[in-house]
């Protein structure tokens, strides 16, 4: 029985994963898909076409959103590196009430929260702009950052760095030498979650940027209200590409023992 | 006399309010190598990590070759630092590891490789450099953490108890071969540890502390035959801490006068070594009556629980012989201790 309902319920798990997929892919390249057939009676480009057009809403939705999301991945990663390193490792007045700010926004719904940044932001002259819009993000990315490097440097051993000093190297070559390295899998986990946060975000770009800020998702829901369905899919699928690239390089410290995944649930 | 190679000066040391070092002053010769000898929460490890910078002292000086390193960094000590743990950097092969001190620094010399290849011949791990740390076994490992230390030719090299994490046997394979590598390189060793019988095989001189004071500073011989306080004695296996009164050269105790080999205006404890003291059938020039109470082996030799009867009340001392054969005497057998007046030490300083 075993070895009928194993690779029974494998498949059922699979199909319900990539079903949805399956339907994106279709209509990204169909011409025209209508109700009783199964498949799609024409075939075109079409969509495809349109999502790499140079002049395009979508290509240039890719490049805004691919600056933003690497820039809010780094800066992320760094604030949130040196706030999970505080927390893991030293001891400090109001220890518990800076974990709890520091992990609130996760809580509190962010669009509450934008509400009443977006005033500072207009009085500051950030509303409308780039820089606004990476400030923003950093609002629901710093928070996960810190809760992976937390767990990062609970398992890293502050002895290492002390070798490194009673062996003549600096405080910047201690870091770059020995720290770095051991700290890289958290690293990279800590960037691809920020990345991916930051690339998906429509709430708070939409609020802070308004319509100056295109990113991908904004072009994405514009096309959605156009329903253009063959554009839609195809914008969809330019849209996973960049995450899915990312994974690729960032997966092997996603699975098995690294110590960043362990330590998730630390905080 | 001898170039002072390290010298600690009234270091005191608390973590909040709690005192961990109290005026702790120790002048190492250059090119000696010393031991930081006590047990587990003495201070030993903390006044080593001041010696390296690691950790600030609350008051007092540090100085290498009368030179003040209170204000140096960590980095810019001519120190090498070994651990317990062997901490290879994971990130790099044997060989880099080894050269680190060499890239870390400023001006990197020419040849690293060639350099690093003797450095792990002389660990006698000739042709390691391209494993990685996970490879190695736990004494390999600490060797490799040694020739990582002496690659960077340091004055002052600190052991923080460098093998109390490998097992017996190679525990005294390693001791001798740190001794070994000191004296090939000029340099003056401070080694830390609990291990009284490592201390004593590997040392020039121990430093001796107990609750951050340092309690007695000397070769090793001295803390067996003359130990200055009651703990170094204790320490050091005296199990006959006898007192009385002296006057003279006799020491009048519960259970009887004993002969002294000179005279001493105070002190009221006297250390009387187990293996000291023998028993014998008859009375002898040195010696007073006693009871066997009983006997257990401790290794290859025999301790012997006797009881001397007290002289001013009914009550009676426990003395102990240790023995190296086994001599027939009955349990409860009326016999006499002799001891030579020589070996009874007078502890002068009894905190």
């Amino acid at each position: 029985m075993k070895f009928i309902f194993r690779p029974f319920f494998l498949g059922l798990f699979v199909f319900w994963i990539f079903f949805p997929f399956l339907s994106i892919i279709i209509w990204s390249v169909a011409a025209g898909w209508r109700f009783p057939a199964l498949l799609p009676e024409e075939y075109s480009l079409r969509g495809y076409e349109v999502s790499f057009d140079p002049n395009g809403d979508i290509l240039r939705g890719v490049i805004t959103s691919t600056g933003i999301a690497l820039t809010v991945g780094v800066l992320a990663t760094l604030i949130g590196s040196a706030a999970g390193r505080a927390i893991a490792m030293y001891s400090f007045k109001m220890k518990k009430s800076f974990q709890f700010l520091v992990l609130a926004p996760l809580i509190v719904p962010g669009l509450a929260v934008t509400m009443g940044i977006q005033i500072l932001f207009i009085k500051y002259g950030l509303s409308d702009s780039i820089r606004g819009v990476i400030l923003a993000h950093l609002i629901p990315t710093v928070p996960y950052v810190v809760m992976i490097m937390s767990g990062t440097f609970a398992n890293f051993d502050r002895a290492y760095e002390e070798q490194g000093q009673v062996l003549g190297a600096s405080r910047v070559t201690v870091m770059r030498k020995i720290t770095l390295p051991i700290i890289l899998p958290g690293l990279a986990v800590s960037f691809l979650f920020a990345f991916v946060i930051s690339w998906s975000e429509y709430i708070l770009t939409l609020l802070v940027g308004g319509a100056a800020v295109k990113t991908l998702p904004m072009v994405l829901f514009a096309f959605l209200r156009g329903s253009d369905l063959t554009l839609v899919g195809a914008a969809s699928i330019v849209f996973m590409i960049p995450p899915l690239i990312l994974l690729r390089f960032t997966s092997k410290h996603l699975v098995g023992r690294s110590s960043s995944v362990t330590g998730l649930g630390s905080v | 006399m001898k170039k002072s190679g390290i010298r600690i000066e009234n270091i005191e040391k608390s973590f909040g309010s709690n005192p961990v070092l109290k005026g702790i002053n120790l002048d190492v010769s250059s090119g000696q190598l010393v031991s930081i000898l006590g047990s587990s929460g003495c201070g030993k490890t903390t006044l080593l990590r001041i010696v390296a910078g690691l950790e600030r002292a609350t008051s007092g000086h540090v100085y290498f070759s009368e030179e003040l390193q209170d204000q140096i960094t960590v980095e810019k000590r001519s120190i090498a630092m070994v651990f317990q743990k062997a901490l290879l950097f994971p990130s790099m092969t044997i060989g880099e590891n080894v050269a680190f001190s060499l890239r870390a620094s400023k001006n990197r010399p020419k040849n690293i490789e060639k350099k690093v290849e003797d450095m792990l011949e002389l660990v006698k791990l000739p042709g390691f450099a391209s494993r990685r740390p996970g490879e190695l076994s736990g004494g390999q490992e600490q060797r490799v953490s040694l020739a990582r230390a002496l690659m960077r030719n340091p004055k002052v090299l600190l052991l923080d108890e460098p093998l109390s994490a490998l097992d017996a046997n190679l525990r005294v394979e390693m001791r001798n071969f740190i001794r070994e590598i000191h004296d090939s390189f000029e340099m003056t060793t401070l080694f830390v540890t609990h291990d009284q019988e490592e201390a004593m095989a590997l040392s020039d001189k121990i430093a001796f502390m107990e609750s951050g004071v340092l309690e007695q500073y000397d070769v090793p011989q001295s803390f067996v035959s003359t130990p200055e306080t009651r703990k170094v004695a204790k320490f050091f296996g005296c199990r006959n801490l006898l007192t009385g009164k002296i006057v003279g050269n006799s020491f009048e105790t519960q259970f009887g006068v004993l002969t002294l080999d000179s005279s001493h205006s105070k002190g009221s404890l006297v250390a009387a070594r187990q293996e000291d003291l023998t028993i014998t059938r008859e009375k002898t020039k040195h010696s007073f009556p006693a009871k066997v109470i009983s006997w257990q082996f401790a290794g290859s030799r025999i301790s012997i629980n006797c009881e001397a009867p007290n002289t001013v009340d009914s009550n009676s001392t426990e003395i102990i012989v240790e023995s190296d054969r086994f001599a027939d005497f009955e349990v409860n057998e009326q016999i006499h201790i002799s001891y030579d007046p020589a070996r009874l030490h007078v502890i002068l300083r009894d905190s």
